[in-house]
């Protein structure tokens, strides 16, 4: 399955990545898995003619999901999976695009490529916002056979206390 | 100064010290700013120091308490903004939770500090091989044959060459990125010379993954939606100008190769 292949290149790149922030080598297979499903998600979603935005919003979405999973399982921050995982969502070709169609004065397809660059950057920012709504007690519901969190240290460093919410 | 005998740090001192040392690592890092606010605000409950305040943006720390005979304490931290570790910043975190587990004294909690700075940063070789497996990688998935994949592994780790050889001379880093992006674009449309069907685009795509600030852009998210306005702007702009420098850097060679009539 093609999936599948795009699937295993995608973790081998968030991987690589991974490393070059110096990511620890305990975690390297969870960031791998992390980037590999976000770019799973997207490709599924622009392979059936939905639009890019949609596809980087739901992708980011699960990505921020699993993150906060494999934080409170690994007992990691959640930036270690977070970091890693955006890579194959981060709009290096539309960027691109946007600059080569500047150049070669194609002024149609300069702006498509721009706001649809700004749109992917959007639809990335508030797929983190959903992905970090959920509560705290989901995940640490979800990981509850796994590991016994003993106090609320979890939810203090990966979710934003409630006062300084209000 | 004229004082003969040392002043004598009294205790309350040394443990803000060595929360805000602790804090200046966590933020140098690339950590979150509401996980250095929490655990700085953590360390001193535990210490049981009083009267404590704590103010953390992207590139500083203040934190003001008072010590056991209620004199004022304080300390202030200018952080620049550093390159993200995301190891240091796991065992700086595993070393909060274990002073506020009170399984760490005071002087393992130093020595820790300590051997968690000296955590090394990758060797260029290292530095080499994960680029070309990313580069590789992600060229591939972007719709790159077998010679996109290898030109683009050879484009990106001359550009890490590069990186790697300014990176402790007087460019600044913005500068480093334009031309960092300049030469990977120059290489790249180099190659339509050689008269074979590559695309140079997935090339010039795959061999600026390094450069982009995915990074960058994740924390700006993440502290904007905390209510840290401040460091999610200083953030935001650092994705912005890098961005821009990126895009500047591959702007030049297309245009200069317009000019000369190349084959765009």
């Amino acid at each position: 399955m093609i999936y599948l292949i795009h699937f295993l290149a995608a973790c081998i790149a968030t991987v690589g990545f991974a490393k070059l922030f110096h990511a620890p080598n305990r975690e390297i297979l969870f960031c791998g898995i992390s980037g590999g499903i976000a770019w799973l998600i997207y490709d599924v979603i622009t392979t059936h003619h939905l639009s890019q935005v949609l596809g980087t919003l739901v992708a980011a979405f699960i990505l921020t999901v699993i993150a906060r999973l494999f934080a409170v399982i690994r007992k990691m921050p959640v930036t270690v999976y977070l970091i890693s995982g955006i890579f194959p969502l981060v709009p290096g070709a539309g960027i691109y695009n946007t600059i080569y169609y500047l150049i070669t004065a194609e002024n149609g397809l300069f702006s498509e490529y721009g706001l649809r660059t700004i749109a992917v950057a959007i639809a990335i920012t508030f797929g983190i916002l959903f992905g970090s709504a959920l509560p705290q007690s989901l995940f640490q519901k979800l990981a509850r056979n796994k590991t016994q969190v003993k106090d609320s240290e979890e939810n203090a460093n990966n979710n934003i206390s409630e006062k300084r919410k209000k | 100064m004229g004082n003969k005998e040392p002043v004598l740090l009294k205790k309350a001192e040394l443990q803000l010290q060595l929360v805000a040392d602790i804090g200046e690592q966590l933020l140098k890092n690339g950590a979150e700013i509401f996980r250095v606010n929490e655990s700085i605000e953590r360390m001193i409950q535990i210490y049981k120091i009083e009267k404590s305040h704590v103010y953390v943006i992207a590139n500083g720390i203040f934190i003001s308490a008072k010590d056991e005979n209620g004199h004022s304490i304080s300390e202030v931290r200018q952080v620049p903004l550093g390159a993200t570790h995301l190891e240091r910043v796991a065992s700086l975190n595993q070393l909060v939770r274990d002073i506020c587990n009170c399984s760490c004294t005071f002087d393992e909690a130093l020595e820790r500090l300590e051997q968690i700075k000296e955590l090394p940063d990758n060797s260029f070789k290292a530095q080499l091989c994960y680029c070309i497996l990313g580069i590789g990688a992600f060229s591939y998935l972007f719709g790159g044959g077998v010679l996109e994949v290898l030109i683009a592994i050879i484009i990106g780790s001359a550009e890490q060459l590069f990186l790697y050889v300014t990176r402790k001379g007087k460019l600044a880093k913005l500068v480093r990125i334009v031309l960092a992006s300049f030469f990977v674009a120059l290489l790249a449309y180099a190659t339509t010379y050689l008269n074979v069907a590559i695309s140079q685009d997935i090339i010039i795509i795959g061999a600026i993954m390094p450069l982009l600030p995915g990074v960058a852009f994740t924390t700006s998210v993440r502290e904007l939606y905390n209510g840290d306005y401040v460091s999610g702007m200083i953030h935001l702009l650092d994705t912005l100008i890098i961005t821009l420098c990126i895009a500047v850097g591959i702007y030049l060679p297309i245009a200069i190769m317009q000019q000369l009539g190349g084959v765009i």
